[in-house]
């Protein structure tokens, strides 16, 4: 049963993991064969055009040749940009599997990848804006930049989610979508995917595949030439006709803005006018405000005068009227003096003549008299109305004098009126000018801008080269190759841990069988006795050996070939999600292989033990195995050292050469143990190491705030600004950050790998440390090479001086010389100065990064940290390390699984090994033991009588454990560590410390178990006669 | 009080509850310092688990075992194991040497856990194996290793020698110089040695004859004239 048992688990690990890599290949054929995955996919830098794809198609062992689009775009989501390739749905070639919801049937209809649905909060139903990613307007790709997702799908050419490089955005495709062929604009097609005849019957990682579709793309090759020079001709036609009219433009342009010049000019003119007759009017308008004010002032003193002149008048009448009433009287008087005495006497006639005359001074009469009189009156009355005309006269020239400064005072106002009227026409007609300069100065930049593009355009045309035509094959899906890389690494640790389990499983075997035998001498003998043949009695024990093997052969290969690729795979489907297809085949190959193995293992040991025994004649059968010859240690021929060993040691060492089979046993439970443990513990260490080498020694900074492709100048000084400001950060650095695939002449694999540059190389070292890994010496940047990390330098297989490439997408290929291989472990970089890029690409490369490291002991909680400078507008996204690295300890956390059970194998395997070994070790020597026991030695002495020589195995055991460790864990290390990572070669002292101990703490326990044993031997079984 | 007394001991087998199989039925005896005692009796009377009893490699199921003025039928199995060491010498009839040692290495090993040791050199000698000092046990004949066993018990300088028999896998020649060699060291030596053997005719050698049969005492004869060996045949 426990053969059984141990045959079982021997070869259902041994077929099921050695069958993990055929499955997994065997899987993703099937899957690529389904969807009809390209083999070949012709792209070129113009294009590729419906009779280039008919060219193909015509081609002798095409089975099949579509021209297809595929073009990246941005895509908004939540302030964050993601990149998003919108590929045109192909039918019979490059199928896609529907996961959800419907096919497109609308232009502005959409799949997007099943992945994504879930990751990034994308429903079904919901819309998708699509913006362009460079300066080509959106409207001339698609017909459409919006999409309703009706469905989801998974493509074979993109098994995982890292779906290769882009050009624009982060450089990193972050999503797929599928659309109808209609939705494209383009007059010709981005690449056109073949299906060569009779790939398909291959497996696709095969030689045999890989060599038939290597045949295909060399005749491809052959015609695609011709077919560039076609399409370069007509590239060009196009373009210089596009450039044609392009300057026809232009100079309609310029001819439009210098009649706006004039026109500008003109107005200038006018406002110019306006102005000075503005100027002109208020100097008019100040003189008549001055002669009116003057006018007032003559007024006010005519008026003055008039009045004076009247009071004189009125004075002057009154002296007058006086008189004139005196005359008056004065003639009533006489008149009646006279009427009196006309009668009357001469005496009074002269006396009135006398008064007359006094009046008069002359002898008048009275009627004289009275004209006198009366002529004196009327000359006063006239005074007094000469006086009053006068005086009216003057008032009239004053009355009119006021009305005319009136009037003048009314037309001032008029006037002012006027002028602030043409004050604001003056003022408006100066912003429209300064409008129209701003215009005019636009127009010139714009002018200026057209005329540098139009250089560049001719620059361009003139640069336009044979686009040549990229001919490849599967391997430039980075999906592809790893998914192989992956599925070898399984591979590879198939070669070795099962071989190591079965190596046990079959000493266990062996020793059960040998000692099953051992145990039946008597019964063997006596048959041997009675008459049996060496054959049939051999048959006996060959043949239960036979059945129990060949039960757990069949039984463990039945099962390990079906669970074990089927756990493994499913692990793998975890990085590989979209592989649709896991099949389980069979292999008949690893289950004959690893039952014949154990079946011959197990026979033969059967076999050597049986004849052993029946070599031997009855008689010596019925007898114990006699004990085996002591033999005389090569130590002991030098006394000196020999007499000075103690003497129980002396028992051990001869012991060791006495029971070779079990000492080696022992020797390689425990050294295998320890190696395990090592491996166990230094996995660990590996892992661990990632993240505290690479956060901790390597990238010294602790946020990335990625910079908005559309801020400005002054954007980002304003971050700057509160960088500077902001107490808790040390230092920033900018960065250009892209990704770009890089492969070598010396690798079949396409790596995507991130290209960093420094703005100021000097103060990388804040940063980013780049270092040898063992020696620890630090490198500076040159302008001539290029440094290189140290997994992409073994992926693609180059060393210092060596030269690889770089592309974007197949095109645009750089080659760069490897200067040094720095340490490195999560991801690919490439270090380069912005000189070295500005010599690759003839254009300073663009810092889309800033770096920050925080001051010494302080850590930015990482949402607040976005939210902070996400109100930046030249902030384009915030990276905080320590996401990063919670993200890269959840992902290498499973791999502590592994360990553990690493570690728990390796414990059983110790525990199981020394424990069986140990039982013989007291079985065979019981004799002996109780001898001793009797001979009054204690317990304890008894129980160091067996443990000097365990003690002694498991520290030689333990020696070459470590070594064998060290080897084991770096070859595990290398072969599990996935393409993105590299997993730290060194083992912690602690771990050897804990990975000793433990395997010390093992022998300990079992013996301990072993010291009961002792206690318990019977002393009178060495009385009595064996058996 | 003798040097050695057993008094009714009782000796059974069988856990509790099941049959019990009574080995020694209730022994008495006594054995005096210095003597040559033979303990005789045919295949299953109980010679064997009297000389387990005094050699204290079993306990007793009652009665008390008296040797030297202590009971060691009330020993602790740390006590009987103390016993062992220092006050028996054992003489095992398939001579039981450890296969890896030398024939001096095996007497230099109860050497090493004696509290006054015998030269181990001179007792090779004694027992006339100076020769063969270096020899593993598979390379030397039955006799010779009995000598060895015989030197190893003696190594230890024990108050007791207990021989189960001692020329059971010998021929009859060398059985005898085997027993000469014992009666000599208790001669010599002073010490007492009690030999189990169920050959009847080497009893007129022993000082005090001991007969058990069926787990009991059959009869005890003291001997007060002892021949040697030598005179002895059967």
């Amino acid at each position: 049963m426990s053969l059984f048992l141990i045959v079982f688990l021997g070869v259902a690990f041994y077929a099921g993991i050695r069958s993990c890599n055929p499955d997994m290949l065997i899987s993703a054929d099937t899957f690529y064969d389904q969807t009809n995955l390209a083999d070949i996919r012709v792209m070129s830098a113009l294009g590729i055009t419906q009779n280039d794809v008919n060219a193909i198609s015509r081609m002798e062992g095409v089975e099949k040749a579509v021209g297809t689009y595929s073009y990246d775009f941005i895509c908004k989501l939540e302030d964050k940009q993601y990149v998003i390739r919108v590929m045109a749905k192909t039918d019979g070639i490059n199928d896609i599997v529907l996961k959800s919801g419907r096919m497109p049937e609308k232009e502005n209809e959409c799949l997007i990848d099943d992945y994504d649905l879930n990751l990034r909060g994308y429903k079904l139903g919901g819309e998708i804006e699509l913006f362009s990613g460079d300066d080509t307007e959106i409207g001339d790709i698609v017909s459409e930049n919006r999409f309703v997702i009706t469905g989801t799908f998974v493509s074979s050419a993109y098994l995982s989610m890292s779906m290769g490089t882009s050009s624009i955005g982060s450089g990193r495709v972050d999503s797929l979508l599928v659309v109808l062929p209609e939705v494209f604009q383009l007059d010709v097609f981005t690449e056109a995917d073949i299906l060569v005849k009779g790939a398909k019957d291959l497996m696709c990682y095969s030689d045999a595949y890989t060599d038939h579709v290597k045949n295909m793309i060399d005749r491809i090759d052959y015609i695609s030439d011709g077919r560039e020079k076609i399409r370069y001709q007509a590239v060009i036609q196009d373009a210089t006709s596009q450039l044609n009219d392009a300057k026809k433009e232009y100079e309609d342009g310029k001819k439009q803005l210098e009649d706006a010049k004039k026109e500008y000019e003109d107005g200038k003119k006018k406002i110019e006018d306006a102005k000075q007759a503005v100027a002109d009017g208020n100097v008019q308008l100040e003189s008549a405000r001055a002669e009116v004010a003057a006018g007032w002032a003559a007024l006010a003193d005519a008026k003055a005068q008039y009045e004076e002149a009247r009071q004189q008048f009125l004075i002057e009448k009154a002296v007058a009227e006086a008189e004139i009433n005196f005359r008056l009287s004065e003639i009533a008087y006489v008149k009646s003096f006279i009427e009196e005495h006309l009668s009357g006497k001469e005496e009074e006639i002269a006396a009135i003549k006398e008064y007359i005359y006094s009046v008069t001074g002359k002898y008048i009469d009275f009627n004289e008299y009275q004209a006198f009189i009366d002529g004196i009156v009327n000359d006063a009355y006239a005074q007094i109305n000469e006086g009053q005309r006068q005086l009216d006269a003057a008032w009239a020239q004053i009355s009119e004098k006021e009305a005319q400064l009136n009037q003048a005072q009314w037309q001032i106002s008029q006037g002012e009126a006027e002028i602030a009227e043409t004050q604001k026409q003056i003022e408006e007609g100066e912003k429209a000018l300064k409008d129209a300069e701003k215009e005019i100065a636009d127009g010139e930049e714009k002018l200026k801008d057209a005329e540098e593009e139009l250089d560049k355009a001719e620059k361009e045309i003139a640069k336009i080269e044979r686009a040549e035509w990229y001919v490849l094959n599967r391997n430039y899906l980075t999906e592809y190759s790893s998914y192989r890389s992956d599925s070898q690494r399984i591979g590879n640790i198939g070669k070795v841990f099962p071989v190591i389990f079965f190596i046990v499983a079959a000493l266990v075997c062996l020793t059960t069988m040998t000692r099953m035998v051992d145990e039946e001498r008597t019964v063997i003998g006596t048959l041997k006795a009675i008459g049996y043949s060496k054959g049939t009695i051999m048959r006996k024990y060959l043949l239960y050996a036979l059945l129990a093997t060949a039960l757990g052969s069949v039984s463990g290969a039945l099962v390990g070939s079906k669970i074990l690729p089927y756990i493994i795979l499913h692990v793998y489907k975890i990085l590989y999600p979209n592989l649709e297809v896991l099949v389980f085949p069979y292999n008949l190959e690893h289950c004959l292989v690893a039952g014949g193995a154990a079946l011959v293992c197990i026979l033969a040991a059967t076999l050597f033990a049986c004849t052993k025994s029946l070599m031997e004649v009855p008689a010596s059968l019925m007898r114990p195995v006699s004990p085996k010859q002591a033999r005389k240690l090569l130590l002991e021929r030098i006394p000196s050292v020999w007499s000075k060993i103690k003497f129980t040691w002396k028992n051990a060492f001869r012991n060791f050469v006495r029971y070779k089979k079990r000492l080696f046993m022992t020797l390689f439970g425990i050294c295998g143990s320890t190696a395990l443990l090592l491996v166990g513990f230094g996995l660990k260490d590996a892992i661990n190491t990632i993240l505290y080498a690479q956060f901790g020694e390597i990238c010294l900074y602790d946020e990335v705030i990625s910079i908005d492709p559309d801020a400005t100048e002054r954007n980002r000084i304003e971050l700057e600004n509160a960088l500077d400001r902001d107490s808790r950060f040390e230092s920033y650095l900018y960065v250009h950050e892209t990704v770009v695939d890089a492969e070598s002449a010396n690798s079949d694999e396409v790596l995507s790998v991130y290209v960093l540059i420094p703005e100021n190389v000097q103060r990388l070292d804040e940063n980013i440390i780049l270092m040898d890994r063992v020696t620890k010496e630090r490198y500076e940047l040159n302008d001539e090479e290029v440094f290189i990390t140290e997994k992409m330098s073994h992926i693609l297989n180059v060393k210092e001086g060596d030269t690889f490439t770089i592309s974007v997408n197949q095109k645009d290929k750089k080659t760069l010389r490897v200067g040094r291989i720095v340490e490195n472990y999560i991801y690919h970089y490439i270090y380069m100065t912005p000189a070295l890029y500005e010599k690759l690409y003839g254009e300073a490369p663009d810092f889309n990064a800033i770096t920050i490291v925080n001051r010494q002991g302080i850590s930015i909680d990482p949402d607040e940290m976005g939210e902070e400078f996400m109100s930046y507008a030249a902030t384009g996204g915030v990276t905080s390390i320590i996401t990063l690295k919670e993200k890269f300890a959840d992902i290498l956390g499973s791999l502590d699984t592994i360990t553990w059970v690493l570690i728990i194998c390796a414990g059983a395997l110790t525990f199981v090994v020394l424990y069986n070994l140990n039982n013989i070790n007291i079985s065979e020597r019981r004799r002996e033991l109780a001898t001793l026991k009797v001979l009054g030695f204690y317990d304890i002495e008894l129980s160091q009588y067996i443990y000097r020589e365990n003690v002694l195995i498991t520290i030689i055991g333990i020696a070459l454990g470590v070594l064998g460790g060290i080897f084991l864990n770096r070859f595990v290390v290398t072969t599990v560590e996935v393409d993105i990572v590299m997993f730290g070669r060194q083992i912690f002292a602690m771990s050897f410390v804990k990975s000793i101990l433990i395997a010390i703490a093992f022998t300990v326990i079992v013996n301990f178990i072993v010291h009961f044993k002792l206690k318990k031997i019977d002393m009178a079984t060495s009385l009595k006669s064996v058996e | 009080m003798s040097y050695i007394e057993l008094k009714e001991v009782v000796k059974e087998y069988g856990a509790a509850g099941e049959a019990k199989l009574r080995a020694l039925d209730g022994i008495n005896f006594e054995i005096e310092k210095g003597e040559f005692v033979v303990i005789v009796g045919p295949s299953g009377a109980g010679k064997t688990t009297v000389l387990n009893m005094l050699g204290g490699m079993d306990t007793i199921t009652s009665g008390e075992i008296w040797v030297d003025g202590a009971d060691i039928s009330k020993y602790t199995s740390k006590q009987l194991t103390k016993y062992r060491r220092f006050d028996v010498g054992f003489v095992f009839q398939f001579y039981n040497l450890v296969p890896n040692f030398t024939a001096l290495e095996n007497v230099e090993l109860a050497n090493q856990i004696s509290k006054n040791p015998l030269n181990a050199k001179d007792l090779m000698n004694e027992v006339g194996l100076s020769e063969r000092l270096d020899n593993f046990p598979a390379q030397l004949s039955g006799g010779e290793q009995q000598r060895v066993s015989i030197a190893r018990a003696l190594a230890k300088n024990p108050k007791l020698m207990l021989c189960d028999e001692p020329t059971g896998a010998l021929d009859y020649n060398t059985g005898k110089t085997i027993l000469k060699l014992l009666q000599d060291m208790c001669r010599e030596k002073g010490m007492t040695v009690i030999v189990i053997t169920h050959n009847q005719a080497i009893a007129p050698m022993a000082d005090r004859v001991i007969n058990i049969k069926n787990g009991k005492v059959e009869k005890t004869a003291q001997n007060p004239s002892p021949v040697s060996i030598d005179q002895i045949e059967w």
